[in-house]
């Protein structure tokens, strides 16, 4: 297969599959949109955290500011500016970008534990100024206007398009220049260094991508919400959503976060019934798959593919 | 063996033609599902399990009585209560799962503001009817004031942030007050309306203690109210941070005359839960013993014995019942479950229900009126001040249970 065609295949299977999916938000009903749109939002933040955390190998507990500012850029600007849904939800991405940028820029400076500390400490901080700050009625609910009070269907829409959009420019991203450094400074930093790679300048554009995926998934989460607390949308539990995902699924992998969010949104959705067991399953799983597959389940499927292949080699040989 | 079972075949089929003959010809209907979300655990357990005990008492009894009539059928309601653990995107999240996944046809709301406004804003989206109470009215409209779907019945902030100041004039103090309010909608409303209240009544405002809601540490608020000199206290929060205040107020050795523990004091065995701090605190109210409510003394008999005494939480359960009554009615005025005649038919409630008569206004809310109460040795909420404003039984002061 030439390499046009595979490049052809690698963005126009995500771009026909989001397509089917927005064109068929007119035949699911409210309750499947619903559904859908919590598991299309729950990849977009696990892929955006993954190009840090996987790719980057910075593991980052601040991915909550993203989600809080851009959910809470969406409603304020809707309520005070009135702005059209589009242009809101795209200023609120790239609010979310700019403070990628501004809290990669000391975060670079921290490695390992440090880093993770670091950024949980600003999560944390975020948290207490935005639960005080009076022009996001502090610890009050924030409604969402109407004009960003849209149908179901349509948030499910948003959340099919935000999750295309991630998924083609992070495979752009792994595939650049810049993804392959990104990975070199990950695998062994001094050795990039020494062939000329910049970390600051590798790692500042990746949060700043990062940033705006989770802000727009931020955006779209306000519209599927409809009213906001601080305590729900900068809450670290999504830092640590993505990192459970990514390590189930598979860490600085392209598959591994799609595969992780399906696991673990329907291990949540199926499991809330047993009530306060749900947290003991999804912790015996996530302790199981550490354990035995600590590559995740698509570093699993990896190793059992290139098992069933060298055993035909192995046969055909003989 | 064959035709033994040709005989069964024929008489479970006989049957169940005969049941479905009942059902035709106006005996049971199809069950109405109605669904709630309601903090069982969490800072706000301690509401949510009345108000979720009024709910079932409610529907219990309409079941028992053969459902709600509509149709030419009697219909059964199945109530779905979930826990939301006190978190305000649980609450949304499975309001939203109990319209979509559960197919309920109308949710009874949770307590308090910060969850009754996300339940509220997803019934508008969804355009399913909700109805809530123990959330006050104008932080419910000031959330939004152009609410569709969703109702409210509870005491109004302007008549409640009177009752301190007139249960503080039966006694001596020197008219200096200290509010104590958190950043959700509770305190930042009412705070607002005491500071426009108390020169009307001749008190003065000395300092306002502001703090994130579920803040842990008052050591520097309440040395500050110590510092003034203020012989009232009153306090807008929820029911650990109530507990915090007096701890602190004990540590630091301030015992002013009055204390009116809003929300907070509000809770059940709340003399016990405070270590006995809590003994005397004052808290309106809007169910006691003596307001004169018509069937008080049948719910006080009832209930008071299951849920620790005559207090806040038999209150919360009333009003539980009481908007679970509405909901019922509603129902058969509207002649079923279509969600804007649902809607509609709640707005046009005009009647007696347990907890005083309901009767919706602008912003979708129904008023009822407070009383102030205080906390006894009994584990009870003694009338201070009645309805129209006067003397009820002496207030003790100053408040005993930090001496």
């Amino acid at each position: 297969m030439s390499n046009r065609i595979k490049s052809l295949l690698r963005y126009g299977i995500p771009v026909v599959i989001a397509a089917v999916l927005y064109f068929t938000a007119q035949i699911v009903d409210r309750s499947q949109a619903n559904d859908f749109t919590g598991l299309f939002l729950l990849m977009t933040l696990a892929m955006a955290w993954n190009l840090v955390g996987g790719f980057g190998g910075q593991f980052s507990l601040g991915h909550s500011i993203f989600v809080g500012v851009g959910s809470y850029a969406t409603a304020v600007i809707l309520t005070t500016l009135g702005w059209p849904l589009i242009p809101t939800m795209l200023v609120a991405a790239v609010m979310s970008a700019l403070i990628g940028l501004l809290l990669a820029y000391p975060l670079l400076r921290l490695r390992g534990p440090y880093l993770a500390v670091g950024s949980l400490g600003m999560a944390v901080a975020s948290y207490g100024w935005m639960i005080n700050w009076n022009f996001t009625k502090a610890s009050q609910a924030y409604a969402v206007p109407p004009a960003g009070q849209i149908s179901l269907q349509e948030t499910y829409q948003f959340a099919t398009i935000l999750l295309l959009v991630a998924v083609v420019s992070i495979i752009a991203l792994v595939r650049s220049p810049l993804g392959l450094r990104l990975v070199a400074l990950r695998d062994n930093e001094a050795g990039a260094a020494s062939i000329g790679v910049k970390r600051v300048r590798t790692l500042l554009p990746v949060w700043a991508l990062s940033g705006l995926l989770t802000g727009a998934m931020g955006a779209v989460y306000a519209l599927q919400s409809g009213s906001l607390t601080v305590d729900a949308t900068f809450n670290i539990q999504f830092s640590l959503d993505a990192a459970i995902v990514c390590v189930i699924g598979g860490l600085g992998t392209l598959s591994g976060p799609i595969i992780g969010s399906f696991i673990v949104y329907y291990l949540r959705k199926y499991s809330a019934d047993f009530q306060n067991y749900a947290l003991l399953i999804e912790a015996v799983f996530l302790v199981v798959v550490v354990r035995f597959f600590p590559s995740g389940i698509v570093g699993l499927v990896s190793k059992g593919y290139k098992a069933i292949v060298s055993r035909r080699a192995d046969s055909s040989s003989k | 063996m064959k035709k033994k079972l040709l005989v069964a075949a024929a008489i479970v089929a006989a049957s169940g033609l005969a049941l479905s003959g009942c059902s035709a010809s106006g005996g049971a209907g199809d069950d109405i599902v109605i669904g709630t979300s309601v903090p069982l655990t969490g800072p706000l357990g301690t509401m949510g399990t009345p108000v979720s005990m009024g709910y079932q008492a409610a529907v219990d009894e309409i079941n028992a009585a053969g459902g709600v009539e509509y149709g030419g059928a009697k219909h059964k309601i199945k109530l779905i209560i979930q826990d939301n653990a006190s978190d305000p995107a649980k609450a949304a999240a499975q309001a939203k799962s109990l319209v979509l996944d559960s197919k309920a046809v109308a949710l009874l709301g949770p307590v308090t503001p910060p969850l009754s406004i996300p339940e509220a804003t997803v019934a508008d989206q969804l355009k399913v009817p909700f109805l809530t109470s123990i959330t006050p009215i104008r932080a419910f409209g000031g959330a939004n004031p152009n609410w569709n779907y969703a109702w409210d019945v509870f005491f109004d902030e302007l008549q409640m942030t009177q009752t301190q100041f007139q249960a503080s004039d039966l006694i001596n103090t020197n008219k200096k007050v200290v509010l104590f309010t958190d950043t959700e909608e509770d305190g930042v409303v009412m705070g607002k309306l005491w500071e426009a209240n108390a020169p009307k009544f001749g008190y003065t405002i000395v300092a306002r203690e502001t703090f994130a809601v579920d803040n842990a540490n008052f050591s520097s608020q309440v040395a500050d109210a110590k510092a003034k000199g203020a012989d009232i206290v009153i306090a807008q929060v929820i029911p650990p941070e109530a507990i915090g205040i007096l701890k602190e107020m004990k540590a630091q050795g301030y015992d002013p005359k009055a204390i009116f523990m809003e929300k907070g004091g509000n809770t059940g065995n709340f003399v016990k839960i405070t270590g006995g701090l809590g003994l005397g605190v004052m808290a309106a109210n809007w169910f006691a013993e003596g307001m004169g409510l018509a069937r008080e003394k049948e719910f006080i008999d009832t209930y008071a014995s299951k849920i620790g005494g005559i207090n806040s939480d038999l209150g919360i359960l009333v009003c539980g019942y009481s908007i679970t009554y509405v909901l019922a009615d509603a129902i058969k005025a509207a002649g079923g479950t279509d969600p804007a005649k649902l809607s509609a038919a709640i707005g046009a409630t005009n009647g007696d229900y347990a907890i005083g008569h309901i009767q919706f206004t602008e912003g979708h809310s129904a008023p009822l009126k407070v009383i102030q109460t205080q906390w006894d040795s009994n584990n009870n909420q003694v009338m201070v001040l009645n309805l129209e404003g006067k003397a009820a039984t002496p207030i003790v002061t100053p408040e005993a249970g930090l001496k």
